[in-house]
């Protein structure tokens, strides 16, 4: 019984979307508000007011890419508010805001008329109000793509362009020795972190630059070696322990994390997974022997996004300056990034990409590349919110 | 005449004309002899850079090949005979290679990788002895990209005739005298016109205009009255163009927002992407519809009524009208965009489509015959590898001018579609 229901609700389920698939023009259609759910706060939109932690300041920015102009290259809006594709039309510091189109926008009005963002929800509750159609959009951890498609979400993912990396910190002694570090690097089993822990939703990481974007990335190596690893521990002598710090607030991090500390104790090295303040910036605590850091490239271009890493990683880990030119060539950037691996202070895990999940209704969803800010001026709304469309043209 | 491809040297977009040309089946690998330049070059500058980074009294071999990235016109077979080749001509000492029998015994164990990077194609060598190892790394030029070989037995055809980077609108081509071809290049906020004559380019002009509006998605439609007079409906303007004896554009708003379309005018919403159903069909004389994407009609050779239309609406549901401002007939899974074409095909009205679908992905047309109140679709579609920005009859109705936004390049292609009936 329960079987056959099942069957006509696929089915029910079937021929809606095929109606909603023969209803479909190619060309936008102009109405209705996306629903949209972010799991950061946001307390103020004052350029002037920084803000608290970096996923604050990451929906701030998103944020700040839909109400101005344009980004400078330095990464500040240009513009007042309101010059972009949307105007702040109502602000509750926190907890929502919702963008209205901006009429005048010189690139075009946007299609939709409205954005209404309510921030704060977890990644549990984005998803589920996703599964519900109670929200358009939201932004899902990459290990929870494959849930999320099982539960009827549509997903999306970007080109794998954000980093998960381990760093030795700078002027901790339990990491002086490179045997310490190379020991841990060999032992960890990146694999084991794509294929269990971010559900084959990433790619294990041998350089710091994916593939898609350097040419060479294939050319570092991402395969564990616990006998060698174990061989370099037998070498140092004792049984070396180190604290790896985590975010707190990031379940993804701390899994890893635990991922870590088993296969170092498989090499003979403790490791202590310790979780750090939620939202500190990358070298804020001073326990930790290493910690784990997410990077985002900001351009698609391997010398930028190489640079923009090492401004990160050079201070954190304490390495020498890396030259880099500013039209870095193939061999410089893989010499660049080799020379900041070979000492095994930056040890990279994984690359893993952006996930959206959408309610049917969005059209013209194009994946943001790295750097650029989420493209809502370009999308549209499938479905019967299109009444202003029977007003008189002007 | 016109020429196949004319490069326009000074302009800040690239310009190509091209013709279709039938090639060879796309699982077939390059052959040496057709193997694109940018290669050739990116393989002696590898060896160029092997060599440098040998020592010159070692010996050297080159342990393997691989394809680190796929779609590349060339095989690891290929490579490895240009390096070969190459690296001997810098001088290199390079131990033979026999296929099938180890890597002979040589000084540096040389490794060569076909790669690709968020630029294009690299050639990438990592140069081994003992446990050192460098690396060196070749560029390959960014190379244009072919179109791809005609059906089998086509219907539809299609003939690039212009690419650039910046979106186009429309774009019309005629010819004053035999030995001038003029284009007019329809942009967002700029009309370009082009004179070539031979083989060269004589004039190139750009026009801008001030816009009344702006749409995200914006439309513009450009038509002749003579080879040297040209008007273009965009943005709430109207613009003439003239040439006398050089090219110029006068703009003014255009009242009532009417884009003509046979023998009436249909009112456009210059804010959004669509008309508004409002026909003048003449002084005084005003029928409405509901708002649609695009129209169509029969011409002359097809039953010649502008009584009688399609219109795609914005439902996705394109409506067939007879005489009166009720639907007759509904055809569903039509994209927004359509034209009639009076090709000798055939006595009955037929009708490009384009498809339904979003702007991420690849698109076609699709010929129907329309016959009383049904649609019958006729022959395979033609395929494009990004969607149709644009789609406008020719004056004639012989075929209609196409533009598309190809995703694989990111360029704004415009093509001419026109119907054989020889298959």
């Amino acid at each position: 019984m329960k079987r056959r229901l099942y069957l006509s609700l696929a089915a029910i389920s079937l021929l809606f979307v095929v109606a909603i698939r023969a209803r479909t023009a190619r060309r936008p259609a102009y109405g209705g508000t996306l629903r949209v759910e972010i799991g950061a706060t946001v307390n103020s939109l004052d350029p002037a007011v920084g803000a608290a932690n970096p996923r604050e300041a990451a929906a701030k920015a998103e944020i700040d890419g839909l109400i101005y102009e344009h980004r400078n290259p330095d990464g500040t809006f240009a513009g007042m508010s309101g010059s972009g594709p949307f105007r702040i039309s109502a602000w509750d510091p926190g907890k929502s805001v919702t963008l209205a189109a901006n009429d005048d926008y010189p690139g075009g009005r946007p299609f939709i008329d409205a954005i209404q963002i309510q921030m704060g929800r977890s990644a549990h509750d984005r998803l589920f109000d996703l599964e519900v159609n109670a929200a358009d959009f939201a932004e899902i951890p990459a290990e929870q793509a494959r849930q999320a498609a099982a539960g009827g979400v549509r997903v999306n993912a970007s080109r794998p362009d954000r980093l998960l990396a381990l760093v030795f910190l700078a002027g901790r002694p339990a990491a002086q020795d490179q045997r310490v570090r190379q020991a841990l690097a060999e032992s960890i089993d990146r694999s084991a972190i794509v294929d269990f822990i971010l559900q084959k939703e990433g790619q294990p990481a041998g350089s710091l630059l994916p593939l898609w974007s350097n040419g060479t990335a294939y050319l570092f190596s991402t395969a564990s070696d616990a006998v060698a690893a174990k061989a370099l521990v037998s070498q140092i002598g004792g049984s070396p322990a180190l604290v790896l710090g985590y975010d707190s607030g990031d379940s993804f991090e701390e899994s890893v994390a635990e991922r870590i500390a088993v296969d170092a104790r498989a090499a003979g090295l403790m490791v202590t997974a310790q979780a750090l303040p939620a939202g500190s910036s990358a070298g804020a605590s001073g326990l930790p022997d290493a910690r784990l850091v997410r990077l985002s490239m900001p351009s698609p271009q391997p010398q930028e996004s190489l640079r923009s890493f090492l401004t990160a990683l050079v201070p954190m880990a304490g390495l020498d300056t890396v030259q880099l030119p500013d039209a870095a060539s193939a061999d410089q950037i893989y010499a660049a990034e080799r020379s900041v691996l070979d000492g095994y202070r930056v040890v990279p895990l994984v690359w893993y990409p952006q996930v959206f999940g959408f309610s049917t209704r969005v059209r013209d969803w194009r994946s943001p590349g790295p750097g650029q800010g989420l493209p809502f001026a370009d999308i549209w709304l499938d479905g019967p919110s299109n009444a202003s469309l029977e007003k008189e043209s002007p | 005449m016109r020429q196949p491809l004319r490069n326009v040297s000074g302009s800040l977009r690239a310009i190509l004309l091209v013709f279709l040309v039938a090639l060879a089946c796309q699982s077939a690998r390059a052959q040496s002899s057709q193997v694109p330049v940018a290669w050739t070059n990116a393989a002696h500058s590898l060896a160029e850079k092997i060599v440098s980074a040998v020592t010159s009294a070692h010996t050297m071999a080159i342990a393997s090949v691989q394809e680190v990235s796929s779609g590349a016109p060339v095989d690891p077979s290929w490579l490895r005979q240009a390096v070969t080749s190459e690296i001997t001509n810098e001088g290199g000492r390079l131990l033979p290679f026999t296929p099938g029998s180890p890597s002979p015994a040589a000084d540096e164990q040389v490794g060569i990788a076909i790669s690709h990077n968020v630029n294009g194609f690299l050639l990438v060598a990592e140069i081994a002895m003992g446990d050192a190892k460098q690396i060196v790394v070749a560029p390959v030029a960014a190379t244009e990209i072919a179109p791809g070989p005609p059906g089998a037995a086509p219907v539809l055809k299609r003939k690039i005739v212009w690419e650039q980077a910046d979106p186009i609108l429309d774009f019309a081509e005629a010819s004053p005298d035999p030995s001038h071809t003029l284009w007019y290049i329809l942009e967002p906020n700029r009309l370009s016109a082009y004179e070539f004559s031979g083989s060269s380019q004589v004039l190139h002009t750009d026009q801008p205009f001030s816009r009344l509006y702006t749409s995200r998605d914006s439309r513009g439609r450009l038509s002749l009255a003579d080879p040297t007079h040209v008007t273009a409906w965009v943005a709430a303007v109207k613009c003439d163009g003239t040439w006398n004896p050089g090219f110029s554009l006068n703009c003014s708003p255009n009242v009532g927002q009417l884009w003509p379309m046979g023998n009436v005018n249909w009112a456009y919403d210059p804010t959004h992407n669509y008309f508004t159903g409002v026909v003048t069909v003449s002084a005084g004389v005003v029928t409405r519809y509901p708002p649609f994407y695009s129209a169509a009609f029969p011409p002359a050779g097809a039953g010649g009524s502008t009584s009688r239309w399609i219109l795609a609406g914005l439902n996705g549901q394109s409506l067939l009208f007879t005489g009166s401002a009720q639907a007759s007939a509904e055809f569903s899974g039509w994209g927004s965009d359509i034209v009639s074409l009076n090709s000798a095909c055939g006595p009955s009205w037929q009708v490009l489509v384009t498809g339904p679908g979003d702007w991420i992905g690849p698109d076609r047309i699709q010929l129907y015959q329309i016959t009383g109140h049904q649609a019958t679709a006729v022959g395979e579609p033609l395929q494009f590898p990004g969607p149709i920005l644009s789609l406008w009859p020719s004056s004639d109705y012989q075929s209609a001018r196409v533009v598309f936004h190809n995703l694989q390049t990111g360029m704004y292609e415009a093509s001419i579609v026109s119907v054989s009936c020889s298959n």
